[in-house]
């Protein structure tokens, strides 16, 4: 996904903003947070980072737990998590089971 | 009681937001159902340390992540199938598998334990990066308080489609009553096997996300940014962590 092809408002420093976060350049992340000051107020650099934060964390209650999607989110989304490559990371995932499995008969 | 502030952040952070903080730390620092309040400590100072661990840089190098084998380097005095486990859920959460959940298990940690570890882990996650979001340091970790674990675990948790053992939406009893509001989430059950720690992580997240009816109600918006723009930034966080939920 390019920034700015979202169709929301900002989207694209939404987006920078989520890779500045969770990657190493602090120099990247102070732009990312100094661009989101300066286009939507300070207020909006603490939102944005509990959000980005929470979800880094729930991530991680959902890969570990193995919490399934819902049904009705799996249908809704259905399109969208093919377009963004979702579902190429769980097939991959059962191919590490698989091997997994494998590997330990 | 341990407490945690941002007056050295350059931006203004809610109220709401330091005070669901500061109960999660003051949480973090008690002895847990099944974890001592040292444990609980640790765990937290694991999960920090794993981010700098090299045998974890290699995992997410790797093809595989069960291909690495060496020894993660230990920060800490925590049994090694701990720091194993921490490490992992740090370094490379979109890859664990059901195996390696089962793995875990036999290696010795129970899941109750598991499911406690988890959320120690989430909670140290979602705060110390959103102290990288604001550009601060991360909090001092809280002193650890003393005591016994309850060892409380509801008789209605049981397995169900995830992997670790679970409360149904509608199959709590009256003790979690007060938790199961609102519409079937799996994410909001993922914790219930220990009450205690899905209450505190989602007190965390009502705070730094949407509570539950905020999120459901889009003719207003809580929060600096908008709905779109939430889902927006969470769904590329989540695409980054491979996460599939």
């Amino acid at each position: 996904m390019e920034a700015g092809d979202t169709g929301i408002e900002h989207g694209d420093l939404m987006i920078e903003f989520a890779e500045a976060v969770l990657g190493s350049d602090g120099d990247r992340l102070s732009a990312a947070r100094q661009a989101i000051h300066d286009a939507l107020g300070a207020d909006a650099v603490v939102d944005s980072a509990g959000v980005a934060a929470l979800f880094n964390a729930i991530d991680r209650i959902a890969d570990s737990t193995g919490a399934p999607l819902e049904a009705d989110k799996a249908a809704m989304t259905e399109g969208l998590r093919a377009a963004i490559g979702i579902d190429a990371f769980a097939a991959q995932k059962e191919a590490l089971d698989a091997g997994s499995k494998t590997a330990a008969e | 009681m341990s407490t945690i502030q941002y007056d050295d952040s350059p931006y203004a952070v809610r109220d709401d937001l330091v005070g669901a903080h500061q109960r999660a730390w003051d949480h973090l620092s008690r002895p847990g159902s099944w974890l001592t309040g040292d444990e609980r400590v640790n765990v937290m100072a694991e999960t920090r340390h794993a981010r700098s661990c090299a045998t974890c840089a290699r995992i997410k190098d790797a093809l595989s992540p069960f291909a690495v084998t060496d020894a993660h380097e230990a920060g800490t005095d925590l049994p090694e199938n701990w720091v194993n486990m921490i490490h992992l859920i740090v370094a490379d959460p979109g890859r664990l598998t059901h195996s390696w959940y089962k793995k875990t298990l036999e290696s010795g940690i129970a899941e109750t334990h598991f499911v406690e570890i988890v959320s120690v882990v989430a909670h140290t996650t979602a705060i110390d990066t959103f102290a990288k979001g604001l550009g601060v340091p991360v909090r001092e970790l809280p002193e650890p308080q003393g005591g016994k674990p309850s060892g409380y675990r509801p008789k209605e948790a049981r397995q169900h489609q995830a992997w670790a053992p679970n409360i149904a939406w509608d199959e709590f009893g009256p003790d979690e009553a007060d938790y199961f509001v609102g519409p079937e989430s799996s994410i909001r059950r993922a914790l219930t096997l220990v009450p205690n720690e899905a209450r505190s992580f989602f007190d965390v997240t009502s705070a730094q996300y949407l509570a539950g009816p905020q999120m459901r109600d889009f003719s207003k918006e809580f929060r600096a940014i908008t709905h779109l723009q939430i889902e927006l930034l969470a769904a590329r966080v989540s695409a980054l962590n491979q996460c599939t939920y």
